[in-house]
């Protein structure tokens, strides 16, 4: 692998960070043969020098064969770019477009965007992960993780009126239910599939058919390697969460607010 | 003991529930029945394992010859108290009670598939006058504890490799994509399971037996990797070429090819070797102390929770930047990008060339010296007055120099505390470094947030040393 052949692969990892000698569910990408061969005709030293040059921006490149992990046509392999999980990520990298593909109005803020994003995107995970009851580490089930569009947007509407009947008198933030409750008519429609859309740009799902979307090999690569340091600081611990009883019927007692005892 | 039949009788029971369904052509589908009157404790099945292994061995010895079942009675008495002989002869009964079941067959030049029943179903057998104090295995018992075996894991696929090199031997070349195919298949399964085993939480022991059999499996790779290899060499000697030229011959229809077998056989070799990679791979990280597997998280009650106690902006952005969809920030600029932009009457002239004073660079002062010039008289002092926690340390202002960031100097002075000491001045004491658990939680002022156990800097007196 020559400088040219690096830059190439380089180039083509930053802008769809996926290579696949023979991709399983899509046409392979202008370019992505010669990266591919590149890649295939490397040997293990310069893999390990393109691992160190994309390590030192803080990446981490991902060979897996059809003999490692599931879904890998046969004879195939997959290289992937992912955000290193103790590195910081580059400097170079942001997550603006997060603003711009969830804001449905002008007068949005970035503020009422990422909090549609955050509460869709978990929503999401528990489509991809806590109903399937599978691990954070369990990546090679990912392609059990398909779920349907109306399955997602019914899950988020279920969620926003759960906050809507905690309401700010039972405990919960006023900026998080004034967001959440101010949706009307066909918004979580519209927010859902631009949700997805910057979703499968960015390669985390992937859309196998009308209306179905299936984790990718990225996307659980990418959680199992970096939970632990992002997402699992937000979780407050299993008993906090056992205290939350089904809130959407009042009816059960203790339903409310949970407690951090 | 049932779990080595495990594999085995998974495989077959939705094939045996569809044998029996009494499902009638054209009705509507339904799921089957989940209504197992099995015993909750699997006791039967473990009984009747346990007779099969125990018969299998004795076979060995007795070759044919019909066992006695009083030890086995003993041993079930040991294994289970409450059991009588009349519970083993339940069994007995059972596994030598032939069953009759229905298959269907292809018949040549004719296009309806025909029906046929085989009662060769019975595992064991008594001798003719009824003595039931014995039995012995039938072939199809024995045939079932060699494929409780076969079915058990993959240290066992080189005889499926070697199948390959009987079936080039014996001219059944037909035969060999899918022999190959097979293997194929195997490999890929050995290679998955393992994978799986180590994502899953939970699974030590599987993992233990793995690291203990590490050399089995290695064997075991080694033969496939061998038969394979011997297969393709096989293949192309003369004997066997001229073989397959007179097989073709004679099946002028035929897409195989001596190129076509070739390649299969590569391919095979080619997967034979990743898997060896990946089970190098797999035990690297079974030993490394850096394996991690995470359970389920119910993400769902996370977002409730989170209404509740909407996260810092920061931690949300950091969760985003390593986890959410992303783009690069800044474009690089191409040359194209220019075209029309730059002047193209530039200077021709040489430059001067440029001098660098390299001495002069050298003796420039590491950021480690700046830092402890400009700080250390400061942390002597206060450690004089007690210890500062890395906490208080960036509370003190220390993190900063010339408005920049300087966390890896003064967790640098944290981890080798010699940094402070003069040599030209008398040491004060003994620097001692400790840590409290989970003390440090602090926002910093360019996002970042330090969390976790915090560092302890102590100026301890010599004499007070113990």
């Amino acid at each position: 692998m020559n400088m040219e052949d690096m830059g190439r692969v380089y180039a083509f990892l930053l802008a769809h960070r996926v290579v696949e000698t023979k991709p399983a569910v899509r046409r392979l990408r202008e370019g992505e043969r010669d990266v591919a061969a590149v890649l295939t005709g490397a040997d293990s030293e310069e893999i390990a020098d393109l691992q160190t040059f994309l390590g030192a921006q803080g990446f981490t490149l991902i060979v897996h064969d059809d003999t490692s992990m599931p879904g890998v046509p046969t004879g195939g392999r997959v290289w992937l770019l992912t955000r290193s999980a103790r590195d910081n990520p580059p400097a170079f990298l942001t997550v603006d477009r997060i603003h711009q593909g969830l804001k449905i109005r002008a007068s949005e803020t970035n503020q009422t965007a990422t909090i549609w994003f955050l509460h869709i995107w978990l929503n999401c995970l528990a489509l991809l992960y806590t109903q399937l009851g599978r691990g954070i580490s369990e990546v090679s089930r990912y392609q059990d993780a398909i779920f349907r569009r109306p399955t997602l947007e019914e899950a988020v509407k279920h969620h926003v009126e759960q906050v809507r009947r905690i309401g700010v008198t039972g405990g919960a933030a006023p900026s998080v239910v004034q967001t959440l409750i101010a949706e009307t008519g066909r918004d979580v429609h519209r927010r859902v599939g631009n949700f997805l859309a910057l979703m499968c740009d960015s390669g985390l799902l992937q859309s196998i058919g009308e209306d179905e979307y299936r984790q990718t090999l990225l996307g659980a690569i990418e959680i199992a390697q970096s939970f632990n340091h992002s997402l699992a600081t937000l979780h407050p611990g299993d008993d906090v969460l056992d205290n939350i009883v089904n809130i959407a019927d009042p009816r059960v007692s203790g339903a409310g607010m949970p407690s951090d005892s | 003991m049932t779990e080595e039949w495990r594999p085995y009788l998974a495989s077959a029971t939705r094939l045996i529930d569809l044998h029996d369904s009494g499902h009638s052509v054209g009705m509507p589908a339904v799921a089957p029945s989940e209504q197992r009157p099995g015993h909750p404790e699997g006791l039967w099945l473990d009984l009747g394992v346990q007779l099969l292994e125990y018969l299998g061995e004795r076979d060995a010895e007795a070759n044919g010859s019909w066992v006695l079942l009083d030890e086995f009675c003993a041993h079930v008495r040991l294994r289970y108290p409450n059991l009588t002989d009349e519970d083993v002869q339940f069994v007995v009964t059972t596994l030598s009670t032939p069953s009759t079941l229905t298959f269907v067959r292809d018949v040549p030049e004719s296009n309806r598939p025909t029906s046929y029943t085989t009662k060769e179903t019975a595992l064991l057998e008594r001798p003719a006058h009824k003595l039931t104090d014995r039995c012995r295995l039938t072939p199809t018992g024995r045939r079932a504890i060699g494929l409780s075996r076969a079915g058990h894991d993959w240290l066992y696929a080189h005889h499926d490799a070697e199948k390959i090199v009987t079936a080039i031997r014996w001219g059944d070349f037909d035969q060999l994509p899918a022999r190959c195919a097979y293997v194929a298949q195997s490999i890929r399964s050995f290679g998955h399971e393992i994978t799986r085993a180590l994502e899953r939480p939970g699974l030590e022991a599987l993992l233990q037996t793995f690291l203990e059999r590490e050399a089995n499996y290695r064997e075991a790779i080694r033969n496939v990797q061998a038969a394979v290899e011997s297969g393709a060499e096989l293949l192309h000697t003369q004997e066997t070429i001229q073989r397959l030229d007179e097989w073709l011959s004679r099946r002028p229809d035929s897409e195989l090819s001596l190129d076509t077998l070739h390649r299969s056989l590569v391919r095979l070799m080619q997967s034979v070797e990743r898997l060896g990679r990946h089970f190098s791979d797999f035990i690297a990280r079974v030993t490394s102390q850096s394996r991690e597997t995470i359970g389920g998280v119910r993400f769902d009650k996370l977002a409730i929770h989170l209404a509740f106690k909407p996260p810092d902006p920061g931690v949300i952005s950091r969760c985003l930047l390593a986890l959410g969809p992303w783009r690069m920030s800044t474009p690089f600029v191409g040359p194209e990008d220019l075209t029309a932009a730059l002047r193209s009457d530039l200077n021709t002239a040489q430059p001067l060339g440029l001098r660098f004073e390299d001495e002069v660079l050298t003796e420039l002062p590491t950021c480690m010296e700046r830092f402890l010039s400009a700080y250390r008289d400061q942390i002597l002092t206060a450690l004089e007055e007690g210890p500062i926690s890395l906490q208080d340390a960036i509370r003190r202002g220390w993190l900063l120099l010339d408005g920049e960031t300087v966390l890896t100097q003064l967790v640098g002075v944290y981890a080798a505390p010699s940094w402070l000491l003069d040599n030209s001045e008398v040491p004060r004491g003994q620097l001692v470094v400790s840590f409290q658990r989970d003390a440090l939680n602090l926002q910093l002022n360019n996002g970042d947030r330090l969390q976790g156990d915090d560092l302890l800097l102590a100026l301890v007196p010599d004499k007070v040393m113990v």
